[in-house]
């Protein structure tokens, strides 16, 4: 069977129905796979340019019911290549549905709609964080290149000790595990300041803050406590993850021969660290003749825990 | 083929019709003039001078144009109806 000519299926009905082969025969029509369904009733396969021929030797009754004809004829269906592009007709709103339902399979399947934690979630914010940095967030498109980075971030987290990240599915799987011994390390104190200032900022992750913004605090003041207020079981002792920010000033009468000296013995004597940082600092020789200088720094200090 | 042609030339020129057939296959049959009758277990066709009933299995007609009909089935008993013999 050519399967790039149309055909079409009839279905003859009549009484005696070979002698319609026969007369269908002499008009050189071509028939194939000619079957018996019925008694009365033969179906057979021919060339779709033959099919009018067909209906003219025998018109269709049902429609023309002033032509007599012993046999009543009737199309079944087609076949061959034209077949399938009657049926990709008939169903082309299936079809395009299918194809946007494949193409929007395709296109969601790079998409991200949350992220699962497997193992360890206490860094979920820092972990969200990371992936965001990186570009992954909800509905947006994930890319296998960047889980090194973000895996080698996540990494530099105190006491984790392996990460994973991969996607499956539409979420994004974060594995990561924390070393059993890292977490004696943490600091269990409460935070104290270690020197008098001013507090310029409060972040207190777990504990109790103890100070307020622009309270003024002494060296050994309590500012954040190892504790929790829960309405179950009251004061529980925590390990606390805060960071406080103070604002101190230093005054002080050096004896110096240049202003740089001065300002020298005043940095060794505050002992500056990487943390802090300067906010304005003033010189004030005195008198004539005297070699000693009047400093005042004014700096910022950051005291924090497990932080 | 040589056979084809020694039989053919025994009748001396004159048109016949030729049968070929598989027992328990399909068969081909040239210069057939009509089909008397025709069922999924037998077929009568007619030739110019003699009609031929095949009784098998699962008759269809593959293909029936121009005096050329490809039966097929699983042909099992052909047999030469005699004249005035009821298709």
């Amino acid at each position: 069977m050519n399967r790039f000519r149309s055909y079409e299926y009839v279905l003859l009905e009549g009484i005696f129905p070979e002698r319609a082969i026969l007369r269908l025969q002499r008009e050189k029509i071509p028939l194939y796979d000619v079957k018996k369904v019925q008694k009365t009733q033969i179906l057979f396969r021919i060339s779709k340019k033959d099919s009018e021929k067909v209906f003219a030797i025998y018109p269709n009754v049902c429609y023309n019911d002033i032509v007599y004809s012993p046999f009543y004829v009737q199309k079944i269906g087609g076949s061959g290549f034209f077949r399938a592009i009657a049926a990709v007709k008939r169903r082309i709103g299936m079809l395009v549905g299918a194809l946007l339902c494949v193409i929007a399979l395709f296109a969601t399947d790079s998409l991200v709609f949350g992220v699962e934690f497997v193992g360890s979630s206490v860094y979920r914010r820092e972990v969200l964080s990371a992936l965001e940095q990186n570009g992954i967030f909800p509905f947006s498109t994930y890319t296998c290149e960047r889980e090194d980075e973000i895996c080698a971030q996540l990494l530099t987290l105190p006491s984790v000790e392996y990460c994973s990240v991969k996607k499956s599915g539409g979420f994004v799987y974060v594995e990561m595990r924390l070393s059993p011994f890292e977490t004696d390390r943490m600091q269990k104190e409460s935070l104290r300041a270690s020197r008098s200032g001013e507090v310029v900022s409060v972040a207190v992750l777990r504990g109790t803050g103890r100070v307020n913004v622009g309270q003024a605090v002494h060296s050994g003041d309590l500012l954040v406590e190892n504790v929790l207020e829960t309405e179950e079981h009251g004061q529980v002792c925590v390990e606390p993850i805060a960071k406080v920010v103070l604002a101190c000033t230093y005054e002080a009468e050096l004896v110096a021969d240049t202003e740089e000296e001065a300002f020298a013995k005043a940095y060794l004597e505050i002992g500056f660290f990487d943390t802090e940082c300067m906010i304005e600092r003033s010189i004030v020789k005195n008198g004539e003749g005297q070699n000693s200088f009047f400093v005042k720094i004014r700096y910022t200090v950051i005291e924090r825990v497990n932080m | 083929m040589r056979l084809y042609e020694e039989v053919f030339k025994s009748v001396n020129g004159e048109a016949i019709s030729r049968c070929l057939f598989v027992p328990k296959g399909d068969g081909y049959f040239e210069g057939v003039k009509s089909v008397d009758d025709f069922s999924n277990e037998r077929i009568v066709i007619g030739f110019s001078k003699n009609r031929v009933e095949i009784v098998g299995e699962a008759f269809s007609i593959g293909k029936y144009c121009d005096g050329d009909l490809h039966l097929l089935g699983r042909i099992v008993q052909i047999r030469v109806l005699q004249d005035g013999e009821k298709a």
